[in-house]
């Protein structure tokens, strides 16, 4: 089926090399996304989608740069609503806490939005890891300040307490 | 990608449950062990917060109009606040949702809470 005098060439980067024979070209490490060019093609074709080129991947796995992609930049990549924003957390640490807290969490939460609907989720991501920061920064800010007074209250009861207990001898 | 829940965490919901359970039960304008805005004592000036306690137990006893004096950006900003954790809270898919999603909670929605906070802030002080 294969014409035996085809030519063929493959890409190194930019790079173009050959011209090679088919057998030529099974002996160069070629990977599954080399790209691959022959007269008969039209345009650059990954060497894994030719049939001719089929056996010299049987035996091989997939390429590691595949399975990488599925790490968590490419699923940054994959989604199609935006992270997290933290605004409903940066509202109530805003209202319930900690107003200068709360408005740095909402600056970032506009980021999330503004930056994802423009498409560039990897900055979406980091606005979010951000807005989550400082969101929990005033939240813990808040509970700190709850339980000083909490402590405050306690030692001031056990205080009138013992006062008390005094007066009454 | 690991789990990143603010609001969503079991732990906020089992402590806010309970702080809602106490702010409902006791009176905040009676009982001293409640927590006190650091703004309010220091400078003496309402923060956007404050009140938020009275207005809430007020609240629980269906006592909307004090509730409403106590911190009416509170009372008003209520059913924003718990639309937004439900749409946070499930996954949503279906463009409509997600299209509302972008106007009520979307960049320009955000600009307008904190334009509003700031606005309440100065207000407040000024009118009392």
């Amino acid at each position: 089926m294969v014409p035996t005098e085809r030519i063929y060439f493959y890409a190194e980067g930019t790079e173009r090399k050959g011209p090679f024979s088919l057998e030529e070209l099974k002996e160069k490490e070629l990977k599954r996304n080399t790209l691959v060019w022959h007269s008969d093609l039209d345009q650059w074709k990954p060497a894994g989608s030719l049939p001719e080129l089929k056996d010299l991947f049987r035996l091989k796995p997939p390429d590691i740069e595949k399975t990488k992609g599925t790490s968590k930049a490419a699923l940054v990549m994959q989604r199609n609503t935006p992270p997290k924003s933290w605004l409903i957390e940066s509202i109530l640490v805003t209202i319930l806490c900690c107003l200068p807290l709360g408005l740095v969490g909402l600056i970032h939460a506009a980021k999330v939005e503004s930056r994802f609907y423009a498409g560039d989720k990897m900055g979406a991501e980091s606005a979010s890891h951000e807005a989550e920061r400082w969101t929990k920064i005033g939240f813990f800010t808040g509970l700190g300040l709850m339980v000083l007074t909490l402590g405050w209250y306690f030692v001031f009861i056990v205080w009138a307490l013992w006062a008390e207990t005094l007066n009454a001898f | 990608m690991g789990k990143r829940y603010g609001i969503q965490n079991p732990w906020i919901w089992i402590g806010g449950l309970i702080a809602l359970g106490v702010i409902a039960l006791f009176d905040p304008s009676r009982f001293g062990f409640f927590p006190q805005c650091p703004f309010h004592w220091l400078t003496g000036l309402q923060c956007p917060g404050c009140g938020s306690q009275r207005a809430l137990h007020h609240l629980f006893h269906f006592e909307f109009g004090q509730a409403f004096l106590d911190n009416a950006l509170l009372v008003l900003s209520l059913p924003y606040i718990l639309a937004g954790i439900a749409f946070d809270t499930f996954d949503i898919r279906s463009t409509i949702l997600l299209r509302w999603r972008k106007r009520l909670y979307g960049r320009t929605a955000i600009i307008l809470v904190a334009v509003i906070v700031m606005i309440w802030w100065i207000g407040r002080n000024l009118m009392s």
